[in-house]
C-alpha cells in the first residue's frame, strides 16, 4: 500500500525526511516512556541518544526496502538491525556527551552542533555498516550532513520561532536530526550510485532501484527477490538479474532472462529479446520489458557511473 | 508495501507512550512534613533570570494560599538566592499548572484539581434597597444590585471553572422574613440553580427590615444538622455559607419581631457568632463564612465601629448611609484564617471576586522569579524550601540532561498534542503526492496507459460471429 504512494513526483523526495522526522518523534515518546523509570541522570542522557540512536536509524531505513517492494519482515528487520547498531552509537554519544557536558554547556552552538554531527554521523554508518562497502562511507558522509542540517534547521526554528520551540524543544530536536539524516543519508548514496532502473509503466511508475554494488534479482517474490514488481504486470518469481560486474572504477551491468518468458531489451528503437537463460549486456537508455501480452512492465536502464 | 500499514498503529501506540518529558528527575519529597512541597518546573527566563513553579499543600490537599517571599528559600547549585533582591518574587499564578502540562509533566496530583468538594449556602437580601439601580465601571448598562449579584452567582457556576459538579449548591433569600422557596434543597444540579437565579430575579424586593439573622440562623442549623457530611473521612467536604445584603439586620432571630434600634444588633450578633461557633465545631472546621455586604463599610455620626452605640442610631436611616461593619465583624471575629471573614464594598461585583479569588487561590501554586548567585553560570540542581510556622518542608530536582535542556513551557499546548499533530502532518503528507498523481491524471483525462489487447485476437471475434 505504502509503495503505490511513492509516485513519480517530486514530492516523494520528502518521504525519507518525513520519515526520519516520524522516527525522532519515536524517539521522544520512547524517552518519555522509560524517563520515570530511569533515576540516573548518566542513564537519563544516555538513554536519551539512545533512543535517538535506534528509532531514527529504523526509521530511516525502511524507505528503501519499501521501494524496493520487499515484504513486512523484511522491511522492519532491515529497519531493527540498523536501529540496534544506530542504539548502540546513540548510547555511546549519551554518554559522551553526558561526560563532556560538565566542560562545555550544551545550550551554546558549538557543543549543539558536535552532539548532532555525532549523533548523525553514527546513525548514518549504522545503516550502512553491516556491508562495509564504497557506500559505507556515503552513508556516514550522508549522516555527518543530516546532523549540519538538522542544526540548521533548529537554528532557523529558534530564529523565526523561539519561544514556541524551546516550549517543545524535547521532541523537536530528535525530529529534526530525523529529518536531516533523513534527507541525506538515503539520497547521498543513490547519486553514486552504479546504475539505476526506473519504471515507466504500471502501478509503480516513476519509482528507481539503484543498481549499487549487489546483483539485482528482479521478480514477483516479496520474501526473497531484490526488487520486487507486480505479478498482476506479468512478472514471474524470478523474471531476471541485473548481473553487476566491477571493471576499472566502475561497474558494468548484464541482464539475465530467469523465467520461460522472453525478456525484451529495446535499444535505439529495435526489440531484442533474450531467451530463457540468456544474458545481455546493457547500455546507458535501454529499455527492459519484463514479460509481453496484455500485462507487462516497462523499465529504464541508466548506466551512472562507467559508460564505456 | 504493507510496512506503513503495521507501523501506524505501532507508532501511535508509542507516541500514547509519551509522558513527562522528564528531563528532571525530581528527588523525593519529605512526605512526612505537614504542608508537602513539590517543585513543579524550572525554566531560565532570560540569561541568568530564573522562574520556579512551586506546589505547597495545606492540610485538606489544596494549596496553601497566602505564602510570602519571606516563606520561601531557593537553592541553585546548593547555594542560596538572595531574597532580598528585587528579581526575587513570590506569587500565585493560574498558569503554574498549565507550564507544568505544557512542559510534559502532568500528573494527577499536579493538575491544580482542588481536591475539596463544597456545599455553598447562599443567603441573598431581597429588600427594597436591592433593587436600586447601580451602575459598575465596566459594565455595559446599569442594572439593579440583584441583578448584578444573580448575574454574578451564575458565573460562579459556569463551565465548572470554579465549582465542579461534586460541589452542591442552596440558594435562600430574606426580606422582613425568610424567604426560602428558590431551591427545593442542596443539590449538585444547576439547572435547579438556574430556576432559583430565575426566581431570585423575578422576585419582587420589598420591605426595609431585612431578617437576616433569621436567614444565616437557618442556613446554619441547616449545616449543622448535616453535620456528618463535612466530617467523613471518606471525601473532603466543606459548608461554605455566603451572605450578601447592603441592609443591617432588622428583625429578631426568630423572624417575630422588628428591631429598630442599631445597638439592638449587639446581642444579637453575639448569639449568631455562637451559632456560627457551633457550626465550626459541628462541621469540625470545615466550614466557611463570608459576610459581604454591598455599601460603604465606614462610620456615621451616630453609628460607630467600637464602643457603646448611641440610642440614636436608628437602623432604617443608618442603613441607607452605611453597611453593618460592627456587627459582621463580630459574628466573622471567631472564625479561623483562611475560613471566610467580612468584607464591605459598594461594588457587589468585586465582593464576589473576593469569594472566587480565594477559592482560586486553593488552586493556584506559587511562581517564583529569581537571579541566580553570582558565579553560578549553567545550574543544574534547584531546590526550594518552604517554611510555614515552625515548620519547614523542601523539594529538588536535578536537571538531567544538557543537551536538550527542560522547556520554557510557555504554551497551553500538550507536548503529546503538538507529537500527534505533527505525527498527522506527516502521515497525511505522505499522500499527498499520490493524490496529486491521481489528479493530473483525472484533469488531463489520461488514464494511466494500458496495453491494448492484441489486434488478432479480435479479429478472430469477428470471425466467429460471420
Amino acid at each position: 500500500m505504502f509503495r503505490s504512494l511513492l509516485v513519480d513526483n517530486w514530492l516523494r523526495f520528502f518521504f525519507s525526511p518525513c520519515l526520519g522526522a516520524l522516527g525522532g518523534l519515536v524517539a521522544w515518546a520512547l524517552y518519555s516512556a522509560s524517563a520515570g523509570l530511569i533515576e540516573s541522570p548518566m542513564l537519563s542522557d544516555a538513554s536519551q541518544f539512545m533512543f535517538m540512536g535506534f528509532a531514527i536509524a529504523v526509521a530511516c531505513n525502511l524507505l528503501p526496502s519499501i521501494q524496493d517492494g520487499q515484504g513486512f519482515m523484511r522491511t522492519w528487520l532491515s529497519g531493527f538491525k540498523a536501529g540496534v547498531v544506530g542504539g548502540i552509537f546513540g548510547l555511546l554519544v549519551g554518554l559522551l556527551i553526558y561526560l563532556v557536558s560538565d566542560l562545555a554547556d550544551m545550550q551554546s552552538f558549538l557543543p549543539r552542533l558536535i552532539a548532532c554531527l555525532l549523533v548523525g554521523t553514527l546513525v548514518g554508518l549504522s545503516s550502512r555498516i553491516t556491508s562495509l562497502d564504497r557506500y559505507t562511507g556515503l552513508a556516514t558522509l550522508g549522516g555527518f550532513l543530516g546532523g549540519l542540517l538538522a542544526i540548521l534547521i533548529w537554528a532557523i526554528l529558534e530564529m523565526a520561532a523561539g519561544a514556541v520551540t524551546t516550549a517543545y524543544v524535547p521532541l523537536l530536536v530528535p525530529m529534526t536530526l530525523g529529518f536531516g539524516i533523513g534527507a541525506t543519508t538515503y539520497s547521498l548514496p543513490s547519486f553514486v550510485s552504479g546504475g539505476n532502473l526506473t519504471v515507466l509503466s504500471g502501478q509503480f511508475r516513476g519509482q528507481a532501484k539503484k543498481i549499487q554494488a549487489d546483483d539485482i534479482l528482479i521478480g514477483n517474490n516479496k520474501r526473497q527477490l531484490q526488487w520486487v514488481l507486480p505479478k498482476w504486470e506479468g512478472v514471474q518469481d524470478p523474471h531476471a538479474r541485473i548481473e553487476v560486474k566491477a571493471e576499472g572504477k566502475g561497474y558494468k551491468h548484464t541482464i539475465r532472462n530467469l523465467c520461460t518468458k522472453n525478456v525484451i531489451v529495446v535499444r535505439d528503437g529495435k526489440k531484442h529479446r533474450i531467451k530463457a537463460k540468456q544474458t545481455m549486456p546493457l547500455q546507458d537508455e535501454d529499455v527492459l520489458v519484463f514479460a509481453t501480452g496484455r500485462n507487462y512492465v516497462k523499465v529504464r536502464y541508466n548506466q551512472n557511473t562507467s559508460k564505456d | 508495501m504493507k510496512g506503513l500499514r503495521f507501523a501506524f498503529p505501532l507508532l501511535t501506540s508509542l507516541l500514547f507512550c509519551g509522558m513527562a518529558s522528564a528531563e528532571d528527575e525530581p528527588a523525593a519529597s519529605e512526605d512526612s512534613c505537614s504542608y508537602p512541597t513539590e517543585l513543579l518546573w524550572h525554566n531560565e527566563q532570560d540569561p541568568g533570570s530564573f522562574r520556579l513553579g512551586v506546589s505547597v499543600l495545606n492540610q485538606d490537599q489544596q494549596q496553601m494560599p497566602g505564602l510570602k517571599a519571606a516563606n520561601f528559600k531557593v537553592f541553585v547549585d546548593e547555594q542560596e538566592v538572595d531574597r532580598d533582591s528585587k528579581s526575587f518574587r513570590v506569587q500565585q499564578s493560574k498558569n503554574v499548572f498549565s507550564e507544568a502540562e505544557a512542559a510534559g509533566d502532568g500528573s494527577e496530583a499536579k493538575t491544580g484539581v482542588d481536591p475539596v468538594h463544597y456545599d455553598l449556602y447562599i443567603a441573598v437580601d431581597l429588600t427594597e434597597s436591592m433593587a436600586e439601580t447601580i451602575e459598575i465601571k465596566g459594565q455595559s448598562k446599569p442594572r439593579t444590585k440583584i441583578n448584578f449579584v444573580a448575574n454574578r452567582i451564575h458565573e460562579l457556576f459556569a463551565k465548572e471553572k470554579l465549582f465542579d459538579a461534586n460541589d452542591r449548591v442552596y440558594l435562600s433569600g430574606f426580606t422582613s422574613r425568610l424567604e426560602a422557596g428558590f431551591m427545593g434543597e442542596t443539590t449538585a444540579d444547576r439547572k435547579a440553580l438556574a430556576d432559583g437565579l430565575r426566581g431570585l430575579l423575578r422576585f419582587t424586593p420589598q420591605g426595609s427590615d431585612a431578617a437576616l439573622y433569621q436567614s444565616m440562623a437557618f442556613n446554619l442549623k441547616t449545616i449543622r444538622d448535616g453535620a456528618e457530611f463535612y466530617s467523613g473521612k471518606d471525601e473532603r467536604r466543606q459548608a461554605v455559607l455566603i451572605v450578601i445584603t447592603d441592609s443591617f439586620n432588622g428583625m429578631q432571630i426568630s423572624g417575630k419581631r422588628r428591631i429598630s434600634r442599631c445597638r439592638d444588633n449587639d446581642g444579637l450578633s453575639e448569639t449568631i457568632r455562637d451559632q456560627v461557633r457551633a457550626t465550626t465545631e459541628a462541621t469540625q472546621g470545615n466550614f466557611k463564612l463570608y459576610m459581604l455586604a454591598i455599601g460603604s463599610p465606614e462610620e456615621t455620626r451616630h453609628y460607630l465601629h467600637e464602643g457603646k452605640l448611641s440610642s440614636r442610631c436608628n437602623i432604617r436611616s443608618t442603613q441607607q448611609e452605611v453597611v453593618d461593619k460592627r456587627s459582621f465583624k463580630t459574628i466573622t471575629s471567631e472564625l479561623h484564617k483562611g475560613k471566610g471573614g467580612f468584607v464591605g464594598h459598594p461594588d457587589p461585583l468585586r465582593l464576589l471576586s473576593v469569594v472566587q479569588n480565594q477559592f482560586e487561590s486553593l488552586r493556584r501554586a506559587y511562581e517564583i522569579s529569581y537571579t541566580a548567585p553570582e558565579g553560578v553560570t549553567r545550574p543544574n540542581k534547584f531546590k526550594v524550601a518552604v517554611t510555614i510556622g515552625e515548620e519547614t518542608c523542601s523539594d529538588e530536582v536535578t536537571e538531567a540532561s544538557g543537551f536538550i535542556r527542560q522547556a520554557k513551557a510557555q504554551g497551553k499546548t500538550k507536548p503529546q498534542e503538538i507529537a500527534f499533530l505533527l505525527a498527522s502532518l506527516i502521515f497525511a503528507f505522505f499522500f499527498i503526492p499520490r493524490s496529486f498523481a491521481n489528479l493530473s491524471t483525472v484533469f488531463s483525462g489520461s488514464g494511466e496507459s494500458k496495453p491494448s489487447p492484441p489486434k488478432g485476437k479480435k479479429k478472430k471475434k469477428k470471425r466467429r460471429r460471420k
